[in-house]
Parts: C-alpha cells; sequence; structure tokens
C-alpha cells in the first residue's frame, strides 16, 4: 500500500473522515456482484436493435450538456 | 483541474475503464464485462443507500438503459462513472415514486439491523463495519450528505462529476460529503466509546 492510496483502510483514528470513507467503501462495495449475466443480456439485446429505435433514457441529455442530472422531479 | 477548481482525482481503473468501454462500443461483449465489473461494485453500493435491499433489481434496469444508450456515450472512464450513476439515480428514484404510491415496510429495518451491543470494543467498530451498519450509519444522514457521501466514497466519482449527477454545484456536494464524513465519524468515535461502568 502506498501513501497514495486512499481506496483502502489506514490506520488511524475512528474519528478521522478519510478512515471513516475507507470503512464506508469497503463495507459497501459489492466484490462481485451478481447480475453480469443479465447485463450481457442487454448488451447483446442493445446491438440487435437499430440505434435509431431506441429510447433515451432520463438524464442523458442533461449530462450530456452537463448541466447535471437536475436534481429531483 | 476540475470544474470548481477541484483537481481532478483519476479513479484506479479509470484508464481500463475507458479502454472498455470503447472496445465496448465497437460491439466487443467482453469489453462491456470488464466495464461492468469495474463499475458495478460501487453503483451498486450508492443503489444500497438509496433503495436498500431494492439495489439488484434497480442496478439491473440501469444496466438495461446503459446497454440500449451505449454507443451514444461521449467520455472516458471517470465520465463513464457519472453517467452510469446518473442513470441509476434516475432509475432509483423513478422506484421510490413507485413505493410512495403503494407503500410498504421500509427496506431497512433498523430494528433488524446488526447494531453493535454494549460489548462491542474500540477495534471492533474501528477495523469494520458490516454492510448493514455502514447502510443504517449513511441512511441516517440528510439525504443531501448521505448521497454526496456515497457517490465520492463508495462510486467513487470526484467533486465535479457528483455535483453533475446530482444537480448542484461542486462546492455544495463537496460540503454536503465533508459534513457527511465527519458525522460518520463522530458517530463511530461515539459508538466505540466503552460503556460506563455502574456505581
Amino acid at each position: 500500500m502506498t501513501p497514495t492510496d486512499d481506496s483502502a483502510p489506514r490506520p488511524s483514528t475512528a474519528a478521522d473522515p478519510a478512515h471513516v470513507a475507507a470503512l464506508l467503501a469497503a463495507a459497501l462495495r459489492t466484490p462481485h456482484p451478481t447480475g453480469e449475466h443479465h447485463a450481457l443480456q442487454a448488451f447483446r439485446a442493445a446491438r440487435a436493435t437499430p440505434e435509431a429505435d431506441r429510447a433515451l433514457p432520463r438524464g442523458w441529455d442533461d449530462w450530456r450538456r452537463g448541466e447535471g442530472a437536475g436534481g429531483e422531479r | 483541474m476540475g470544474q470548481g477548481g477541484e483537481p481532478r482525482r483519476a479513479h484506479a481503473y479509470d484508464g481500463e475503464l475507458g479502454a472498455a468501454v470503447a472496445r465496448a462500443q465497437d460491439g466487443d461483449e467482453a469489453a462491456f464485462a470488464v466495464a461492468y465489473r469495474i463499475v458495478q461494485p460501487g453503483l451498486l453500493g450508492y443503489l444500497r443507500g438509496i433503495v436498500g435491499d431494492d439495489a439488484e433489481d434497480v442496478a439491473s434496469d440501469a444496466w438495461l438503459e446503459i446497454a440500449r444508450d451505449l454507443g451514444r456515450f461521449r467520455g472516458d472512464g471517470a465520465g463513464f462513472r457519472g453517467w452510469t450513476a446518473t442513470i441509476a439515480r434516475h432509475r432509483a428514484l423513478d422506484h421510490l415514486r413507485r413505493l410512495r404510491v403503494r407503500p410498504r415496510p421500509a427496506a431497512l429495518e433498523p430494528d433488524a439491523l446488526e447494531l453493535p451491543g454494549p460489548h462491542s470494543t474500540h477495534d471492533q467498530a474501528e477495523e469494520a463495519l458490516s454492510t448493514e451498519r455502514a447502510l443504517a450509519l449513511v441512511r441516517a444522514l440528510p439525504p443531501d450528505q448521505a448521497e454526496a457521501v456515497l457517490l465520492r466514497v463508495v462510486v467513487g466519482l470526484d467533486g465535479p462529476a457528483a455535483a453533475r449527477v446530482l444537480g448542484k454545484r461542486p462546492g455544495a456536494v463537496r460540503t454536503a460529503a465533508h459534513r457527511g464524513l465527519r458525522q460518520l465519524a463522530r458517530r463511530l468515535a461515539a459508538d466505540a466509546q466503552p460503556p460506563e461502568e455502574p456505581e
């Protein structure tokens, strides 16, 4: 582990926000999530569908313009 | 330098992610799987903080959209993280709206959590957090702080990217994340205090 590696827990106190961030990341990130098969099926289906027939997801245009997601609606 | 004067922090896998996304856009299914494996752990953690046990279903819906519109995405690995987080957030908000229309018990019942008892030691509190405990802590924060913390810490977005996902100014998101982490640190420190001996 290098001093610049901020992704792993490091010796510190519980009151250190950086240490809390490392603990949270370790607790909430799922190393081997299920669902990859489903995502790959979606990828194959998308490849089989002409792009013109696909609707844009909500928020996409905001992201492209760099204006963010527009907050909760 | 990113927007708001904050240096852009490169994520460890952003180079690999950007290359995988580019190949996936050319139809490489294996590259799409690589992108999925890099992004999904953080995305799922973010969604858990918003919708609890329904996170996998919401993530599944998000990946349908991500796969469908991959060809329209323009950007690098860090941009892909932000783009996917934006899509996932919209799906999560849709999900929560449906739940408000059709109320049901909360996804996360505090009483069912494995909260540390009076025998907990400082080491236990400091060295490891269970997923349930981490979720309970995050969900006890004000919503703006919780989302800022999740996007910065779990998804791995930098301040400007998290701000774009939330539709807020980078400074506001940076402040919310900082306050959220400080609050969590205080709570963990308080949990780690040994119980007072009865006199």
